[in-house]
């Protein structure tokens, strides 16, 4: 396989989810095939819509709640953990100029919503002013630059749910054009009352825990969590001894101009943007052996995704295997790229395509191969490709490809 | 060789109502069109600032339907609006093509709509959410909003990174048409001032007050003034430019984008070697020395600490250094007025502020800035974007007046 030049890889992962503050209980839980999607503690849910949800046990968090956002500690613990894997301490190494690309939807807002309640006279006053400074967009890429000692660019990214996979390709550009050597990128979001209410008042949220693809899928599930990739350039992680998990081969993004919150019916921007990444890996669409898939499980998303699908992969179509990490752990909003793309490094790594909880009904809508229940082997799996829609008509897909010694230089 | 990247058009809307001659004229009167805040819902602190710079929206339904202008928020229609002033100013038709990234930096998003619909969650419900407000809510409903417009079918990518968005929003254009992902890129900046922000900004001691005026480097400087509106320009690579016939347009010599870990998230550090690297590292894209610069347009906006960190990076230098001006003195913070000051600065544009009778210089940081400039030739420059947080950005930029 000839890779891109300069090829980049992936050396580090950091993930905090439903299942527990790091990567091992991701990957574990994710192949348990069950969901963490139930009722949630975070907010009064029962004058909502619904009342599930995808939530991270934040009692870990009960010493340092209310001095950063509950999306700044998700995002650093998850940096720690992936820096940690890599073998890089910024503060200590000097492994040249290094960058962070982060992601989110909403950064702080849940802490901002409690200020604005106590503002509002709604609550008693005890937020204090300083809180607030880390409720902005910017605030979970600047708390991992600012802690992990990083000097170059730090760029935040809200894109809403593609937020994670254009920052992973702002990252894969970085290191491509060699303006960084190391880059941090991922993606936080903390449950909050505006996402929760938002999308029940689309009727974008399902009562139950989401059944993405299947015929009787009635919406999303929001969760919540953290994921965090290290990515260097080949040649660098091989030189200073570092083992590459993936390779990241291409990315690729396009916009549907079509509607605000509904994707294009016919699923033209997303085939794009699976046929852009595909491109930018120089790969033709016969090399993919699987798909981690946006799937929130809408009605109008997974129709779309799925004739994406069908416009590239044509014939081949109702044999990759698909799959998302949604219906166990939510829809993560800005995050959900990242975390994804994490899930896909997993698949690769451990050779391993996650499984859906099972349940409902397959239907003649949508005849993917979908993996339930239990992990799919797929010893010979080499390629696989992340997507992501967005509010706004953002589609992006991101190329992984395994890596193996005799791979390199 | 890799292309240079151009800018061919630039659109905008702030206090100096739509389009780039208005706000040259801007930066040629030194005038400072202030305007009082809401303040009915209680929220300023009483010794604070009131004050901000309010976008002139009397034109902007030459550029927006009113019809669909009521389906968004002021960012999104600033950043249409805009959008439209700024393919219009690049000569290009209005159907772009599909191969246009849209790339829009925003540092508080749509901020009214949400905090509208976290009111009516907290106050009346969940139930009463609107789903139009939600729609709008997110940072990307101006970017989302040009492209479905324009119908462009490239990237869509918003970048919220503080006062330095719409500077990184320009990176993250040239990156997609550096890269093969785009033939042109609208990129830029939009921002409204939204009450309860402007409050909570004060009320960590960032904006002017008493007097409530910007003054930049001033040795009695207090806070910078917040303004809302947008600059959007296209992007494009050069030979594609020049085959249009464009012969007016501003090209990207390079970039530096680094972060000053010593800055607080709600305020600017003491980064000065950063800075000072940032800087060097944004003159050598130029291809020459420092004094090949004709003018740095400054970051500097009355923050204490913002202002000093800038200063004192350009200060240790070298012994001279260009003319200085501080744009933000005229077009505020926030809103993209200073990125297109920037490009019509380095295009040649005259420049006045007001009070330089009453500038008093900060003897720690030594700097007078420059207050007027004659319109000139095009200029090469060096673009400086401080953002509360840490980021720091260095853009050079060079003028071109293509003959014939």
């Amino acid at each position: 396989m000839t890779h891109p030049s300069p090829t980049i890889a992936v050396t580090g992962l950091g993930v905090v989810s439903a299942w527990g503050w790091s990567r091992d209980e991701f990957w574990t839980g994710l192949l348990k095939g069950k969901t963490r999607i139930d009722s949630f503690q975070r907010f009064e849910a029962a004058s909502y819509r619904t009342q599930v949800a995808s939530e991270v046990d934040i009692r870990p968090l009960a010493d340092s709640l209310g001095c950063i956002s509950i999306a700044d500690q998700f995002a650093l613990a998850a940096t720690q953990e992936a820096l940690h894997q890599a073998g890089i301490d910024l503060l200590i190494d000097s492994p040249g100029r290094s960058g962070v690309f982060f992601a989110t939807c909403t950064g702080g807002m849940f802490e901002a919503e409690n200020y604005y309640s106590e503002l509002l006279g709604l609550t008693p006053r005890q937020t204090p002013l300083k809180d607030l400074a880390t409720q902005q967009y910017n605030s979970p890429g600047d708390a991992v630059a600012r802690t992990v000692g990083v000097n170059g660019p730090v760029v935040a990214f809200s894109s809403a749910c593609t937020s994670g996979a254009i920052a992973l390709g702002a990252a894969f550009d970085a290191l491509q054009t060699g303006e960084v050597d190391i880059a941090i990128t991922g993606g936080a979001d903390s449950l909050c009352r505006l996402t929760y209410a938002g999308f029940n008042a689309l009727r974008a949220v399902d009562t139950q825990p989401s059944l993405p693809f299947r015929s009787d899928r009635a919406g999303l599930s929001l969760g919540e969590g953290s994921a965090t990739l290290i990515l260097e350039r080949l040649d660098d992680a091989l030189a200073r001894g570092a083992t590459p998990l993936a390779l990241m081969l291409g990315v690729g993004s396009t916009c549907d101009a079509f509607h605000m919150t509904a994707p294009q019916p016919e699923g033209l921007g997303a085939a794009a943007a699976i046929q852009a990444a595909l491109k930018n890996a120089r790969l033709s669409e016969n090399s993919v052996d699987f798909i981690v898939a946006h799937g929130t499980g809408t009605p109008l998303n997974d129709a779309a995704e799925w004739k994406a699908f069908q416009r590239v992969f044509q014939d081949r179509t109702t044999t990759i295997p698909v799959t998302t990490p949604k219906s166990s752990i939510g829809h993560l909003l800005g995050s959900a790229g990242s975390i994804e793309a994490v899930a896909t490094v997993l698949c690769l790594q451990n050779q391993l395509i996650h499984p859906m909880p099972p349940g409902g009904d397959m239907g003649e809508e949508i005849p993917a191969r979908l993996v339930l229940g239990e992990p799919l082997h797929l010893p010979k799996a080499r390629v696989g490709v992340s997507t992501n829609l967005a509010f706004g008509g953002s589609n992006t897909a991101v190329v992984f490809s395994r890596w193996e010694r005799n791979d390199g230089l | 060789m890799a292309s240079r990247i151009v800018i061919s058009g630039l659109g905008t809307i702030g206090t100096w109502g739509c389009g780039r001659d208005r706000l040259e004229a801007k930066l040629g009167d030194g005038h400072l069109d202030l305007s009082p805040v809401d303040q009915s819902a209680g929220y300023h602190r009483r010794q604070g600032s009131h004050l901000a710079l309010f976008c002139d929206e009397s034109e902007i339904k030459e550029w927006v339907h009113p019809r669909a202008a009521r389906r968004m928020s002021a960012p999104s229609r600033y950043a249409l609006a805009a959008t439209h002033m700024a393919i219009q100013d690049a000569g290009l038709p209005d159907g772009i093509g599909a191969s246009t990234t849209v790339a829009i930096g925003t540092a508080f998003g749509t901020a009214l709509f949400a905090e509208r619909l976290v009111r009516d969650i907290l106050e009346k419900g969940p139930e009463s959410a609107s789903p139009f407000l939600f729609s709008e809510s997110v940072a990307n409903a101006p970017a989302a909003q040009a492209a479905i417009h324009l119908k462009c079918q490239g990237s869509q990518i918003a970048v919220t990174q503080r006062e330095s968005s719409a500077y990184l929003a320009l990176i993250a254009g040239a990156m997609e048409i550096r890269q093969g992902r785009a033939e042109r890129a609208l990129v830029g900046g939009t921002d409204e001032v939204n009450p309860l922000i402007h409050a909570v900004i004060d009320r960590f001691r960032a904006l002017a007050h008493d007097p409530e005026v910007p003054r930049p480097y001033h040795r009695h400087r207090n806070g910078t003034i917040m303004a809302e509106g947008a600059s959007i320009l296209v992007m494009e690579k050069e030979e594609d430019a020049i085959a249009r016939g464009v012969r007016d347009y501003v090209r990207i010599l390079g970039w530096n984008r680094s972060f000053d870990r010593t800055a607080p998230s709600w305020g600017f550090g003491q980064g000065v070697d950063l800075t000072m690297a940032s800087i060097r590292d944004a003159v050598i894209a130029t291809g020459g020395p420092l004094d090949s610069v004709d003018l740095i347009i400054g970051s500097a906006s009355g923050s204490r600490n913002g202002d000093a960190l800038e200063a004192k990076a350009l200060l240790n230098l070298e012994a001279t250094i260009p003319p200085v001006v501080t744009p933000k003195a005229l077009v505020g913070e926030f809103g993209g007025g200073s990125l297109g000051a920037a490009i019509v600065l380095t295009q040649g544009a005259a420049y006045r502020q007001a009070g330089e009778d009453d500038f008093i210089v900060d003897p720690e940081l030594g700097l007078h800035p420059s207050f007027q400039l004659q319109a000139s030739k095009p200029r090469r420059t060096l673009v400086g974007s401080f953002a509360a947080g840490g980021a720091v950005v260095w853009l050079a930029l060079e003028g071109v007046q293509l003959g014939g």
